[in-house]
């Protein structure tokens, strides 16, 4: 199951449907109705086409089960209008962006090497950059760390920690700045895609 | 108590009174014929749900079954956005179970501020329910 193309196709139809509800009520949506359908099918013990169809034609219409969405938040909040906002308010929240930035600027001193790495987790699973953006970030906090660690591991394993600081330590610095720089390097792409897109509005 | 009085009876029986905002959109969708039972059931279904877990954990699948076959719910897939704001607010917690068939099961348990919640809800139910059946038979009566 799961792979059912007759759940697959309302599945879609409702992420479609869902597409103007804040990002987080139409993930818990998703995740609660096909939720509801692998429980439903394991219970009737059969997936042929028509369990799926009664257990689809049950759940209602993908735009029934949204239009219920809304009017549940009316209700909570008392709003006399739909919890929706226009399309242009609509972009998600940037907090996958600000994890990304937090973790390779302040990340990259807190946790030098793993904050920095964490941080290009989130730039990859960001849609607002462009794969060859990521794909130059990624390159910078790599090379910028792969440079210190080739030097400084074997001496670490050593034990000669004071020796690095006083041979090294220039070379110290660029642990965080493996993070600092591909962030600013971010930081700026957005910034100017940004200002771009106020122009086209403007 | 806050969660008291975010869900007080005003709320709760608003919609039975007037369409609140967002009832065009009901009504659209849903079509004139349904329309009439759907405003009856909203803010009212939550409750029920509380009211199926008061004593005894139950996951969700098995919440909607209930109240489908009470004929409380038609289109099973819009209990779940009560559920999700059962969640949000507080009134229940939810835990995952394994189970002998298919996925794990999300079992949900009605918290401190749900039983209040509830409770508040008998009252105000009880009350209402009892003045419109009263003004129902009053009426009636007065129609022969």
């Amino acid at each position: 199951m799961g792979a059912d193309p007759i759940v697959i196709d309302y599945l879609d139809r409702l992420e479609t449907a869902a597409a103007a509800l804040p990002e987080d009520r139409r993930v818990d949506l998703l995740t609660d109705v096909r939720e509801h359908i692998e429980v439903a099918l394991a219970e009737a013990g059969a997936g042929d086409e028509a369990t799926v169809r009664a257990v689809l034609v049950r759940l209602g219409s993908p735009e029934e089960i949204v239009a219920a969405e809304i009017a549940a938040e009316t209700l909570a909040t008392g709003r006399t209008e739909p919890a929706v906002g226009p399309a242009v308010r609509r972009r998600p929240r940037a907090t996958v962006e600000f994890k990304a930035l937090m973790l390779l600027t302040a990340g990259a001193i807190a946790l030098p090497f793993i904050g920095p790495l964490i941080g290009l987790g989130y730039v990859w699973s960001s849609d607002r950059w462009t794969t060859i953006q990521k794909r130059t970030a990624s390159l910078g906090v790599v090379g910028l760390l792969l440079f210190p660690a080739v030097i400084l591991l074997p001496m670490l394993a050593g034990g000669e920690i004071t020796a690095i600081f006083s041979t090294f330590g220039p070379l110290v610095a660029l642990v965080p700045l493996a993070g600092l720089l591909p962030a600013a390097y971010l930081l700026a792409v957005l910034f100017l895609e940004l200002s771009v897109v106020a122009r086209q509005d403007g | 108590m806050d969660l008291g009085d975010a869900l007080t009876i005003t709320r709760t029986l608003r919609p039975l009174c007037v369409g609140v905002g967002g009832g065009t959109m009901f009504r659209m969708v849903v079509g004139e014929t349904r329309n009439q039972l759907t405003e009856l059931r909203r803010g009212v279904v939550e409750h029920c749900v509380l009211a199926l877990i008061r004593d005894e954990d139950s996951y969700a699948f098995d919440i909607v079954r209930d109240l489908a076959a009470r004929g409380l719910v038609t289109s099973e897939g819009t209990i779940y956005p009560l559920l999700a704001r059962l969640r949000r607010d507080g009134l229940v917690t939810t835990t995952w179970r394994e189970s002998d068939a298919g996925p794990p099961r999300r079992y949900y348990h009605i918290t401190n501020d749900g039983r209040r919640v509830l409770d508040d809800f008998i009252g105000d139910w009880t009350g209402f329910r009892e003045a419109v059946d009263e003004l129902l038979a009053d009426t009636a009566r007065g129609g022969e």
